[in-house]
């Protein structure tokens, strides 16, 4: 294959050599920012919630701190007890956690102890005291459970000095005991979501949840607590938003706006020719047919190759209808969308004869590539490459070459963006738009 | 109270280091809003205004008529150096003749002779002539043994007033044998040479070539390949008579009188008198007579535009409306007319027939091919601004299938 020149004068390509590399480094990194991005999914909260599932409610563990003082001991003997008194503790069969304190002795006042225990991340503590009277010993001990406020155990026994067997056998058992007076921390309360059957959301704990086909999903979630999510389904506006769960449970109604159905580009093709096109979107926000009229009629002039022959204005008896099919790489909120497609288009020429697809170039197609930036997540500016491949009808090819015939009768004032390919098809590589799109 | 606003604030804390959660991320190179703004600058400024689309009005036009000619053949100029307008090519109508170049560089007339891509001549003007707005410098018209040895007759306007002098009618040859272009073979002054000459000398010796004014000429095919009619409308200055003459040249140059046309048509009289004339001595015009409607047009160019005028029989100057200049007229007595890119026919009364593209297409005269009236047709393919060639591709129509361009 045969591929003619693609004329450009000296600096001029060097020009457009350099605007392709920086737009290409422009654009590049776009398709790096994906607003929410999955940082962590190698843990779960152990929260399982599949489709048609009801979330289970999680029990945390309780935490216990242990402040221990003795009276008519001396440090040695106070250590000895506290350790057995710990140990003692921490094979306990009611699944409560048992924290040293630190303190051992730990702070005066409740609100203190609370503190202190918060920040040991317990939620509740044990005071025990050890009072040595010759060879009697007497213990008291409080057991407080922190987010109820108030004490679960509060006693005191008597008992002559124990032996080490005794600290390890029956001696500590009634504290041990108490603990079985300390519930479970509140379950964290369960919360349904509904909306689109579909719907993605992310951010709530538990994983991404899904809305199964009655447009329902639970999940369980400790509060109070403020919560960011974001909800996503296929031909809706995503949205972010915020909510504050509360100790009990309840619905969390998704309100959903579907996204758009129609569009309208105001445009300048290759920055000259105005274009109006009619966008639709069988699935909204996503994928696009499009209607577009390019007018020839009035366009600014290639003033900027041709000083000598300065035109602000141009006319041609030419009109183009393009219809195009695409979608978008990016998600409708996002500031910069991507999207790719393909285009066909029809070159109509009214002459004064009639109107007529134009006999030398009638029809063709594209790709196009395009990027549109819309800073309020409405309207845009849009930036569009559709590099064109134009028919070439063979019964205009005479004794000259066509691709040197054509280039002489189309770029006699302006800069070559095209050349013909075997004398079959034009290609036109310099074809864009640049506009501003109306989402309806 | 207070205790328990430490655990909410506290369990809320706890969830932020949750492991799984979602954040915005975004890239730190450069803020996207920069690189937006950045890129739709570099193409706004960059690319906006300096390409023409991919369409050429004229182009397309000529190629809706292109496919229904008959091509002839192409011929360039080999890159030779020329001006960029007042160039006249007149095709050889055979095979790859090629056909006459003429151009007119400051003022001067010069011939080529282009077959192929090889290039014969020049051969230089004499005289100065000035270009007329609205008419050609000149006009051509070939003729003789197209094979041969064609030759062409060159008709220049601006030369055929006495106090300006020269020969306004020349003849040059191409001969093949040879492949030299020669000539002028044959030179005359019209109103000189051939109207005091052949007719006034014989019909009204007093009348001198001092008291005509040459308004216009037509050179027309005749059926023969080996002669040219020259008809000419000339006006008698002392008296406002108006004269057609017609004459007959050969290829060895020996010019005779055909017809008074006046008297042709109204026997027993041998000149018009118009009541009211567009026409006086200072008017430079266009002159055209069909044999096949015994009508006669003229065409000055007034005002920036063409206005038209005929007359019959009746002797009574009539305008008509037509739109664009008039090339030729047909043998069938229609008038062909181009006006910019489009060529329209118009009956002999000037009534509007049909409209057809030309575009890059010229039509520079009818001639009998093999006694088939035929419409020559040129385009020209100007590529020297590009460091290319003036390339010419001509084309032929026979007249009566003309109407298979109508659109």
């Amino acid at each position: 294959m045969v591929v003619g020149r693609l004329g450009m004068n000296g600096p001029i390509g060097k020009t457009f050599v350099m605007i392709g590399l920086l737009c290409v480094l422009s654009f590049l990194p776009l398709t790096l920012d994906k607003g929410w991005a999955q940082v962590s999914t190698t843990e779960t909260s152990g929260l399982p919630n599949q489709e048609g599932r009801t979330e289970e409610p999680s029990y945390p563990v309780r935490k216990v701190m242990v402040f221990f003082r003795t009276e008519g001991m001396g440090s040695e003997e106070s250590t000895i007890f506290y350790d057995s008194l710990v140990i003692f503790l921490q094979g306990n069969p009611y699944n409560k956690r048992i924290v040293e304190g630190l303190p051992i002795t730990g702070p005066d006042s409740l609100n203190e102890r609370a503190s202190v225990s918060f920040r040991r991340a317990c939620d509740s503590w044990f005071l025990v005291q050890v009072k040595k009277q010759a060879d009697a010993i007497e213990v008291s001990y409080q057991l407080y459970d922190i987010p109820y406020e108030s004490y679960r155990a509060e006693a005191k026994y008597a008992t002559e000095f124990p032996s080490a067997r005794d600290r390890s056998t029956f001696f500590w058992k009634p504290i041990r005991e108490a603990l079985r007076e300390l519930p479970p921390l509140p379950k964290d309360p369960v919360f349904t979501l509904r909306g689109i059957p579909g719907t993605r959301v992310f951010g709530l704990p538990g994983g991404v949840k899904e809305l199964n086909a009655k447009g329902i999903a639970t999940f369980a979630a400790p509060t109070p607590a403020t919560y960011t999510f974001r909800a996503e389904k296929l031909g809706y506006e995503p949205f972010e938003q915020q909510v504050l769960l509360k100790e009990k449970g309840g619905d969390i109604l998704l309100v959903q706006r579907r996204g758009t159905l129609l569009n309208l580009d105001f445009s300048l093709l290759n920055g000259q020719f105005p274009a109006f096109y009619m966008g639709f979107f069988p699935i909204p926000n996503t994928l696009f047919l499009k209607l577009g009229l390019t007018s020839f009629f009035s366009g600014i002039g290639p003033f900027l190759a041709n000083d000598a022959k300065f035109e602000p204005f141009v006319s041609y008896p030419l009109m183009t209808v393009d219809l195009q099919m695409g979608g978008y790489l990016s998600s409708s909120d996002a500031t910069v969308r991507v999207y790719v497609g393909a285009g066909v288009f029809l070159r109509v020429f009214y002459s004064d004869l009639r109107t007529m697809l134009d006999p030398v170039l009638p029809f063709g197609g594209y790709p196009l590539i395009g990027v549109e930036y819309a800073p309020k997540r409405g309207n845009s500016v849009f930036f569009e490459y559709t590099p064109r491949i134009i028919l070439l009808d063979t019964q205009t090819k005479g004794s000259v070459p066509m691709e040197s015939y054509l280039q002489t009768a189309f770029f006699k004032d302006s800069l070559i963006s095209g050349t013909s390919v075997e004398e079959l098809f034009w290609l036109e590589l310099i074809s864009f738009r640049l506009g501003y799109r109306v989402r309806l | 109270m207070r205790l328990r606003q430490i655990y909410n604030s506290r369990h809320t804390i706890c969830l932020a280091s949750r492991p799984e959660r979602y954040v915005r991320t975004r890239m730190s190179l450069l803020p996207i809003d920069i690189r937006m703004l950045v890129v739709f600058v570099q193409v706004t400024l960059s690319l906006v205004a300096c390409f023409s689309p991919t369409f050429n009005e004229e182009v397309s036009l000529a190629s809706l008529s292109k496919p229904k000619l008959n091509y002839l053949h192409a011929v360039s100029t080999n890159r030779i150096s020329l001006p960029t307008t007042h160039i006249s090519y007149f095709p050889v109508p055979a095979g790859s003749m090629g056909g006459f170049l003429g151009v007119t560089i400051k003022d001067y007339p010069k011939l080529y002779y282009l077959k192929g891509s090889s290039l014969k001549g020049p051969i230089e003007g004499g005289e100065p002539i000035p270009t007329i707005p609205g008419l050609e410098s000149f006009y051509g018209f070939v003729l003789g043994n197209y094979t041969g040895q064609p030759l062409i007759v060159i008709y220049f306007p601006y030369l055929s007033n006495p106090s300006i002098g020269g020969s306004d009618l020349l003849v040059f040859s191409y001969d093949v044998a040879s492949s030299s272009l020669q000539g002028p073979t044959i030179m005359k002054k019209i109103l000189s040479d051939l109207a005091v000459s052949l007719y006034f000398s014989i019909t009204d010796p007093s009348i001198t070539a001092n008291d005509l004014y040459l308004l216009g000429l037509q050179l027309r095919a005749s059926i023969l390949p080996t002669e040219v009619y020259i008809d000419t409308f000339i006006l008698q200055k002392s008296t406002n008579r108006y004269y057609e003459l017609s004459f007959r040249m050969d290829t060895s140059g020996t010019v005779s009188f055909n017809l008074n046309l006046v008297a042709n048509r109204s026997s027993g009289i041998t000149y018009l008198e118009f009541n009211s004339s567009p026409f006086s001595e200072t008017t430079v015009g266009r002159y055209f007579y069909s044999p096949a409607s015994k009508k006669s047009y003229a065409q000055v160019y007034q005002q920036g535009r063409y206005w038209t005028f005929y007359w019959d029989e009746e002797r009574t100057l009539r305008e008509i409306p037509l739109q664009g200049k008039v090339s030729t007229i047909l043998s069938s007595g229609d008038l062909l007319c181009e006006d910019g890119r489009y060529g329209m026919l118009y009956s002999s009364d000037g009534r509007f027939q049909y409209k057809f593209g030309l575009g890059t297409l010229s039509i520079p005269y009818e001639l009998y091919l093999n006694g088939t009236p035929t419409i020559v047709f040129t385009e020209v393919i100007d590529q020297r601004a590009e460091g290319g060639q003036l390339f010419y591709e001509t084309y032929t129509l026979p007249t009566d299938d003309l109407s298979k361009l109508k659109e």
